[in-house]
Order: structure tokens, then C-alpha cells, then sequence
């Protein structure tokens, strides 16, 4: 082969060559290729992918499989048995299976983190590519808007909604922490898109007439879709961890529900922690290896949108 | 740069005002009233009597009309009584006060004293092996949630080794002992929920300082220097870490900011009994008073954090004040 570019520009042989070749050729690699590119390079990447994926799989396949009515029946005759004693990972303070129950609690708390990512996610963007394109008064007012709810400590907002709302259970927990979590993102991309806005190729769109919204979401959505990324895979990675301190000071998931949180909060209780670890340690470190690989994942992808980042 | 503190100042104004309106209005919407609780504990009470008491207490006041008292009120320094407790408001957030600030200062302490040199050491020495361990130790402190990092340090620390106690944030038995006794056995108490909030705080640092420094590198006032033949220490002490250090070192009213936030978790996950421990006592036995308090409290000192580092940073980089 001789040299790539002259072949490319049909110099070498003097002819043009085919149109679509040479869009092939010279095409700018997407963003998904590129994070393919990075995550493949990088071995840790890998284990993290690996690793989020067998984790999802056991959580929502095997969790799924567990006869939950079964499993959550309660046992007084063999409460706080050891693995040694019981076999798997031991029982709990109801005597019920330990290995089983975790399973279930991993699946509630992984099924909550996507529930309320997923739409922090939506909303963030709109609101953030809104606010930024947009500016000037709409802007002052949201940001207004943004800086007072965050005073309001979501606590509070918790512990008034589930006394207020009739049936709390986990679909109104994740609509709370939708409804005080969707700013911070909003707030990070509207950042982003006013610098973006202020750009040439933005202005150029304006000059030739594109209407507004075809420039809000074709010209510089693809310009901040890294940025948005990266918070969803960040805001996904806190969300576990939020559950989890939330329901241990009792602001969390109802109390029937099990989850991890409810696990952990249970191995805060002294005797536990110092006499039945087999209670507690599997949860930390289930939780501990899921935001391993979450976060693995996410410098993976920051490095592959972020060329300054970049070995 | 008077003026823009000024500005700021007056924005805030109507912010806390706003969320007084929202914390006053969710306290609303809730069922029961103040009285509920005296009247469920003794049902003997008259009607008649549970009545004037509600009328003398302003309940049936129209609710704008208890909006400006609670806000006139608390201009005036009184912020009610804790339904619960049935004390002042202000006597029982007195006792918090101190616990949470010194459990705050602790924490700002270990942040500053721990981070700051890490990073300045990750970002000079990027690609070594001590970059590497740092980086690692990060990513992986960064993967702990905070409730995590609780238990294990609970586990290590007050279990298995003994080291420091399980809870509380001081020992009720050391009564007329000297002020140093008693003072060292406050901290002795504050030490895991601090290192538990530094290790929260400190991780965001670490990154920062350590990409900061690393950018700071490659800039041309760096090279210059190089070129005049100062020495590379010199360099890094003189230059490259003051000028890392400036958003660091004008940080401390937002760091202040988050952990007394932070606390509200951490306290409450070590039964430190502070400011964040009361908040939720008071959100769990519906106390509005204090929580209502907590809250304007929590957001004034928002305003005053973020003030206080715009301020700062108006002052160490003279390029903002010029503009």
C-alpha cells in the first residue's frame, strides 16, 4: 500500500475516486466507537463492563427467578444462623434466607437507581439545553427557581411527601428523588450549552435560518450528548449509595421493602455489626463492587469524549 | 467588588424569603397541629379547653396572617418552641451548635490537611508511582458511598480494634473534670464521623488539585521560569501550587457549606448528636418548630458560604477584581 491520503484524494492514480469510499475512509469516528475504542484499550474498562453486566444479570434475571412470597416467609426457628450453621450465606434477624434475600434487596435497590436515573436524565437535558440556548430571562428565572429548591433539603420534602402521600412505596420514593435530584444536572449542562451556544457554527445555523429547535437538538445536543453521558453514568453510580444512607436514617424506601439500604442500616445496629457480619459484609460488598464498576465504566467513557483526558 | 458583594447580598434576600414560603407552605399541608401530640397523651382534656388553647396559640389565624408572625418572629430573634422537647427552639440548637461545629472544624482539618497535600504530591508526580497510589486510593474511597465508609470505619475502628467509641459525642460520666478532659473526649467521640466526612469532601479535592496542577505544568509562565533557571521545587512552591491552591483556598465557605450538609447524613449514621441530628429527630416526631428553623438556618448559611468564597476569591485573584 502507498501512501493512504494521496490514494484517498485520487491523486496517486489520477481519478477521481468513488464518492462514498471516500466518505468511508474519512469518516469521523462516533461516539460510540470512540468509547468502544477507550474501553477496549483499557483493562479495567473491561472488567468494569464485565462486571456491571453480571451484576445486572444477576440482579434482574436471578432476582426475578426467586419465589419472593417463599423466601420473605418468616422462620423463627433457625433466626440468625450462621452460614456455617445454615448452609449459603446464613439467615437473618426473621430467618429468612440470607443469599436469597440479598439477591432481592440488590434487585429493588438496582430497579430504584435506573428509576430515578432514567428520568433525572430526561428531564436534566431538556431543561438544560432549554434554559442555555434560550437565556436571558428564561434562564434567570429557572436558575432562581433551581437555587431556592436546593435549599429546600430533601429531607424534608421526603419525610413531608410520605407522610402526606396515602401509600408510600417505592414508585413514590423514586418520583421524590426524581423531583430533588434533576437539577444538579440541569444546572452542570446549561453551563455546557451556553458556551456551546455562543459558538460559530451556532450562529452560522442562526444566519441561514434553522429554526431554533432544529439547532437545540441537531447542532449542539451531539456537542454535549459526552457531557450528558457522563453525569447519567456519575448521578446512576450516587443513586445506590443515596438509597442506601436514606433508608439507614429511616428517609429511605418503605420499610417492607427490602433493599440494600435496609440490609446496611440493619448491620449499623452494634451487636450486628460486631457478632453477624454475614448480615451485612456481602451487602457492602455488593454495593462497594457495583459502584466500582459504574464509575470504571464512567472514566472510560470521560476519557474517550474528553481528548485532554487522553493517554 | 463592594458593589458585586452588595448585589449578591440583596439577591439573597428574596431567596431565603422563598424558601421560608415553601418550608412554611409544606408545614401547612401536613395533617395535625402542634397541639395534637398533648392531646392524644391525655385524652382527658376538656374540648373546650383544647379549643382556647388552639385559639391562644393562633391556629385558626388565616394562614398569611402566621406567615408574618412566624417571620416577624424570628426578625426578632424568637424562634418558638421545640413541640417535643418543649424548650426554646434556640437553647436546644445552643447545645447542637457546638457539636456540629466542632465536628465541622475537625473535618475541614483532616480536608485540608490530608487532600491538599495529596493532590499537590498526585499532580507533581504524574505517572509515578506515587501518583498511581494516590489515584487508586481515590477511585476507590470514591466508590465507597458514604454510608459504607461508615460501617467499615465503625467496624475497624470501634469494634475490632477498639479505638474509638461507637457513638454518641460525649461521655455523660465526666462531669467536674477539667475543661481539657472533657474537651478531649469531645473529639475523641467526633474523630470517625469526621474522617468519615473528609473522606466525602476530600476525594473532589484530591482530583481537582491533582488535574490542576498537572494543566499548570505546560502553561508558559511555568516554562519561563524554567528557563530563568529557577529550581523545579521553587517552581512547584512558589508558583505552581499557590496558583492551584487559589480556587482551594477561597473554597472554604462552600466546603464549610457542604459539610455541614453532609453532616445531616454522617451524624445521624454515628449518633453524633449535632445540628443534622436534630433535623431529623425533629422531621421524625414532626417538630415543626425546629426543623423550620434548621432549615432557614441551613440555607442562610448556604448564602453566607457562597458569599464568603466569592468574596475571597475576589481577594486572592486580583484578575476577578479588575474585571
Amino acid at each position: 500500500m502507498d501512501n493512504d491520503n494521496a490514494k484517498n484524494f485520487g491523486l496517486e492514480t489520477g481519478t477521481i475516486i468513488d464518492e462514498k469510499e471516500f466518505k468511508r475512509q474519512n469518516r469521523i469516528p462516533s461516539m460510540m466507537e470512540l468509547i468502544w475504542k477507550e474501553i477496549r484499550r483499557d483493562p479495567f474498562a473491561i472488567f468494569s463492563v464485565l462486571m456491571f453486566i453480571t451484576l445486572v444479570v444477576i440482579a434482574f434475571v436471578w432476582g426475578n427467578l426467586i419465589d419472593e412470597a417463599a423466601v420473605s416467609r418468616i422462620a423463627p426457628r433457625q433466626i440468625n444462623l450462621s452460614p456455617a450453621a445454615f448452609g449459603s450465606l446464613g439467615t437473618d434477624e426473621s430467618g429468612r434466607p440470607m443469599l436469597q434475600m440479598l439477591i432481592i434487596s440488590f434487585r429493588n435497590s438496582m430497579q430504584l437507581s435506573f428509576m430515578v436515573t432514567v428520568p433525572i436524565i430526561i428531564i436534566g437535558t431538556f431543561t438544560g439545553l432549554f434554559i442555555g440556548y434560550y437565556g436571558g430571562y428564561i434562564d434567570l428565572v429557572v436558575l432562581r427557581i433551581i437555587d431556592t429548591i436546593i435549599m429546600v433539603p430533601n429531607l424534608m420534602v421526603i419525610a413531608f411527601l410520605s407522610m402526606w402521600l396515602n401509600n408510600w412505596g417505592v414508585r413514590e420514593f423514586a418520583m421524590t428523588m426524581v423531583l430533588m435530584g434533576w437539577f444538579g444536572g440541569a444546572r452542570g449542562l446549561r453551563a455546557r450549552v451556553l458556551q456551546e451556544a455562543a459558538k460559530d457554527y451556532v450562529l452560522a445555523s442562526k444566519t441561514l435560518g434553522t429554526p431554533n429547535i432544529v439547532i437545540i437538538f441537531k447542532k449542539i445536543f451531539p456537542n454535549v450528548l459526552s457531557f450528558i453521558m457522563v453525569s447519567g453514568i456519575l448521578t446512576l453510580a450516587s443513586m445506590i449509595g443515596f438509597e442506601a444512607g436514606l433508608t439507614a436514617i429511616g428517609f429511605g424506601l418503605p420499610f417492607g421493602v427490602p433493599s440494600i439500604g435496609r440490609l446496611i442500616s440493619l448491620g449499623m445496629n452494634p451487636i450486628v455489626l460486631a457478632n453477624r457480619q454475614w448480615q451485612w459484609v456481602p451487602a457492602v460488598l455488593l454495593i462497594f463492587f457495583m459502584s466500582i464498576s459504574i464509575l470504571g465504566i464512567g472514566t472510560a467513557v470521560s476519557r474517550a469524549v474528553n481528548p485532554r483526558q487522553r493517554r | 467588588m463592594w458593589k458585586s458583594t452588595l448585589r449578591r447580598f440583596l439577591i439573597a434576600i428574596p431567596q431565603l424569603l422563598a424558601v421560608s414560603l415553601v418550608v412554611f407552605a409544606l408545614a401547612q399541608f401536613l395533617p395535625g397541629d402542634p397541639l395534637q401530640g398533648l392531646i392524644v397523651e391525655d385524652g382527658t382534656l376538656d374540648p373546650e379547653r383544647v379549643h382556647e388553647m388552639r385559639v391562644a396559640a393562633g391556629l385558626y389565624d388565616p394562614v398569611w396572617q402566621r406567615y408574618f408572625t412566624w417571620i416577624g418572629n424570628m426578625l426578632r430573634g424568637d424562634f418558638g418552641r421545640s413541640l417535643n422537647w418543649r424548650r426554646p427552639v434556640i437553647e436546644l440548637v445552643g447545645e447542637r451548635l457546638s457539636n456540629s461545629m466542632l465536628l465541622s472544624g475537625l473535618t475541614l482539618i483532616m480536608v485540608y490537611t490530608v487532600a491538599v497535600p495529596l493532590g499537590l504530591i498526585a499532580g507533581r508526580y504524574k505517572g509515578r508511582v506515587a501518583e498511581k497510589v494516590i489515584s487508586f486510593w481515590n477511585f476507590i474511597q470514591m466508590s465507597f458511598p458514604t454510608i459504607i465508609f461508615a460501617v467499615i470505619l465503625l467496624w475497624v475502628f470501634a469494634i475490632i480494634l477498639q479505638w474509638f467509641p461507637i457513638s454518641g459525642s460525649r461521655n455523660a460520666l465526666l462531669v467536674h473534670q477539667s475543661w481539657w478532659v472533657v474537651f478531649r473526649d469531645r473529639i475523641h467521640h467526633a474523630m470517625l464521623p469526621a474522617i468519615a466526612g473528609a473522606a466525602l469532601a476530600g476525594v473532589a479535592i484530591v482530583q481537582f488539585l491533582s488535574n490542576e496542577v498537572n494543566d499548570q505544568k505546560n502553561l508558559e509562565y511555568t516554562t519561563t521560569a524554567l528557563g530563568k533557571g529557577v529550581p523545579l521545587n521553587k517552581v512547584y512552591t512558589r508558583h505552581i501550587f499557590r496558583n492551584s491552591l487559589l480556587p482551594i483556598a477561597s473554597g472554604l465557605g462552600s466546603a464549610i457549606v457542604g459539610i455541614f450538609g453532609s453532616g445531616v447524613i454522617i451524624e445521624n449514621l454515628f449518633t453524633f448528636r449535632g445540628m443534622g441530628n436534630l433535623f431529623v429527630t425533629g422531621l421524625n416526631n414532626q417538630d415543626w418548630p425546629v426543623v423550620n428553623f434548621l432549615v432557614m438556618f441551613y440555607g442562610a448559611l448556604t448564602i453566607i458560604g457562597f458569599l464568603i468564597s466569592d468574596i475571597m476569591l475576589t481577594i486572592f485573584d486580583p484578575r476577578i477584581r479588575i474585571k
